[in-house]
């Protein structure tokens, strides 16, 4: 039937659809319970997300100031504050008190949280850009690159001429998966997140064979440092790193936090995204060397911490949702908690001895996801 | 890639682009598009359509003969290999995609996604390119989602939802954009009854109101020569065979044509629309229920009866594919089926 440019004049459109369809509209925003009940079920949703967040802060500050007393001299909880406070403000009264706080126990805690941050968020966006809930610094291979780097170093006594070669050469080494995804995905046919992420498992099990055939021919003591270094700890990081780390972390959650809209326009799928006035392609590329960078100023430093990166975001969506505007700074945030927390047991739980923060969080983290997995169901993936 | 060409990538994500809009009506135009996946096998070729008016224009044609592929064509989710499309006199090629979305609405055909947003945050991702506060982003959801009568759906997870209400949510994502062009890939697929009949009809309530071009794949003869403003009717190999009013297209020469099904076409007392009943589907004698168009085409140029949609180069390619094929042999046959 011909084009009738009354509505209410056209036969086929009944009555009522024609009152629909000038609400939708009109611009009178008049108000409409309905649209006040939605606002009120939002809010609801986003204090509830923003409850969740508040946790992970008070989780996170109560658990490093726990983790900075303890120790093999006592220190009181109140008096770890009272120190921190003292050194920020510069009033420093007792300097022995605070060489113990600020200059020997604070450099794990801190690199804990930044390191948690940063790879929790390498998490989230590597498998909202991949669209595939596997990945994670590990599977895309920058772990692996970074442990090669390491065992180089270690293994060739570049890490006995100079301390940083080891920290240098984990992180050259783990950008380069990063860097031959993003430079692969210019051919076409390596475009697709899927292939992206198969890449990144191939590029992981070459790395982890290189490193393997120069642990074989390594000396034992050795092959003892490249072991502890891939079981990954937060002993080694001093004060001298955590800048590097910072300037690395912060700036790049800062931009990935601004990205995050996009990033769930990204992860409804390439079509769509184009549909919505996104370029999937470059947004990808921009967010993979970001991740990438990331996760290599992380783990050259502590060496290659899983399941942070893979399960944080995962956990966090069951209490949060999916949407990356939130779920970005909810895992970061629980992430950094879980790694102070994980440290802390991991110290705490055996007398005189320190399990890795890596094993610990895979000891206490693998059996509570799968709980999480199978009480919850998996509604948001 | 350097760091200053990421850097200068990244600037062009959070740049604003001068606005493109020009408030006067769409056009979609599109000259001698082709597009093929390997360059020497064309999905869709040799397209030339000019779509001016406002309207709800249905895209009806047999699988595999290109309709999605060239509504993703016209909105740069596809790059075209040949020809160009044009968005009020500006080549798509030249766009980017931020600013061919101020124009083009897209609705895909909808599934799942690997991680869901509820339906709210899914509708919501709809407005990001609008610079809105966030108020009236969430009114703009809220109104286009009681057009889809969806509301109640709000605080659901996506994935928990029916591929119905899949459906239904995608197409408020669609009408949240405000787009002057709306592109359905097949809105009624997954619906009921009901709102099968509901959404085109809301379609073309859209259309004649908003005066927007909207363009639906539809595989509803009788919707969309009921509904339909022009019907956009394709056939293999990709060509469009005809455009025009529902009683131009929908007949029963063209339907059997193009799809091989035998039907009879009746007249609805009500609005005059064209019915079209569906017989037996036709078979050639080896049982292949595929019946080649290009056959009827080439017979029709025999005939000296050829339709003008139809030009020459196209003719020429049917051609050479049907000696193609009788130099093959079974291969082609094995193919069909």
């Amino acid at each position: 039937m011909k084009f009738i440019d009354d509505i209410d004049k056209d036969p086929l459109i009944a009555g009522p659809l024609t009152a629909v369809v000038r609400r939708w509209s009109s611009t009178d925003d008049s108000d409409d319970a309905g649209f006040r009940r939605q606002m009120k079920d939002y809010h609801r949703t986003l204090k509830r997300r923003m409850f969740f967040i508040f946790c992970c802060v008070i989780i996170m500050v109560l658990a490093a100031g726990y983790a900075v007393a303890y120790g093999p001299l006592d220190i009181s909880f109140m008096d770890t504050y009272i120190t921190i406070w003292n050194h920020i403000t510069g009033n420093i009264t007792d300097t022995g008190m605070d060489y113990i706080i600020v200059t020997v126990r604070s450099p794990r805690i801190v690199a804990g949280i930044i390191g948690g941050i940063g790879l929790a968020i390498c998490g989230v966006v590597m498998q909202s850009v991949l669209r595939n809930p596997l990945a994670d610094p590990y599977t895309t291979g920058v772990s692996s690159g970074a442990g090669f780097g390491a065992t180089i170093a270690i293994t060739f006594g570049f890490a006995v001429a100079n301390s940083s070669a080891t920290v240098i050469l984990a992180f050259l080494f783990s950008l380069l998966p990063t860097l031959s995804i993003v430079l692969m995905s210019r051919h076409k046919s390596a475009a697709s997140p899927t292939v992206m992420i198969m890449f990144g498992i191939g590029l992981m099990y070459i790395f982890n064979a290189l490193t393997t055939v120069l642990m074989l021919w390594s000396s034992p003591e050795d092959l003892a440092a490249v072991y502890q270094w891939q079981v990954g700890s937060l002993a080694k990081v001093d004060w001298d790193d955590i800048p590097y780390m910072m300037a690395v972390v912060i700036p790049g959650a800062i931009i990935i936090q601004l990205l995050s809209g996009k990033l769930n326009v990204l992860a409804t799928g390439d079509d769509n995204a184009k549909a919505l006035g996104l370029n999937p392609h470059q947004m990808r590329v921009i967010l993979l060397a970001l991740t990438g960078l990331i996760s290599a100023a992380v783990v050259s430093f502590t060496g290659i911490i899983g399941f942070v990166g893979l399960v944080t975001p995962h956990i966090v969506r069951i209490f949060i949702g999916a949407d990356n505007r939130y779920l970005i700074p909810a895992s970061a945030l629980f992430g950094g908690m879980l790694m102070v927390v994980a440290d802390l047991i991991g110290r705490s739980i055996i007398p005189d001895a320190t399990l890795p923060v890596g094993v610990v969080m895979a000891f206490i983290g693998g059996p509570t996801f799968i709980w999480l997995l199978l009480r919850k169901g998996s509604k948001a993936w | 890639m350097g760091i200053g060409e990421l850097l200068l990538e990244l600037k062009s994500v959070f740049k604003e682009d001068e606005e493109v809009l020009n408030n006067g009506p769409a056009e979609i135009v599109m000259k001698d598009v082709s597009f093929g996946y390997d360059e020497d096998r064309p999905v869709i070729s040799d397209i030339n359509i000019t779509i001016s008016d406002p309207g709800l224009y249905c895209i009806v044609g047999p699988n595999g003969v290109g309709k999605s592929t060239l509504i993703k064509c016209m909105c740069k989710i596809l790059n075209i290999s040949k020809g160009e499309v044009l968005i009020n006199g500006r080549n798509i090629k030249e766009m980017k995609h931020k600013d061919v979305a101020k124009y083009i609405g897209y609705v895909p055909v909808s599934t799942g996604d690997v991680f869901s947003m509820s339906v709210l945050e899914t509708i919501l991702v709809g407005c990001q390119n609008k610079n809105d506060s966030d108020e009236s982003k969430m009114r703009a959801v809220y109104k286009s989602m009681s057009l889809m009568n969806i509301v109640d759906l709000s605080g659901k997870n996506f994935n928990e939802l029916s591929a119905g209400q899949h459906q239904k949510v995608a197409i408020a994502r669609g009408l949240v954009q405000r787009p002057k062009i709306l592109i359905l890939d097949e809105p009624t697929a997954n619906l009921d009854v009901k709102y099968q009949v509901y959404v085109t009809e809301l379609l073309r309530a859209l259309a004649e109101h908003e005066k927007m071009i909207v363009l639906m794949i539809s595989h509803d003869l009788n919707t969309s020569a009921k509904y339909a403003h022009k019907v956009i009717m394709m056939a293999k190999p990709g060509v469009i065979h005809q455009i025009g009013d529902p009683e131009e297209v929908i007949t029963k020469e063209n339907v059997e044509k193009v799809y091989g099904v035998h039907c009879k076409i009746i007249q609805d007392d009500d609005y005059g629309v064209p019915i079209v009943v569906l017989g037996q589907s036709m078979m050639d004698e080896d049982g292949n229920i595929e019946v080649d168009p290009g056959m009827f085409l080439l017979e029709e140029l025999e005939n000296g009866k050829g339709s003008r949609e139809i030009n020459s180069k196209v003719l020429g390619r049917i051609g050479q594919r049907i000696q193609g094929r009788s130099e093959e042999g079974t291969g082609e046959q094995e193919h069909q089926r």
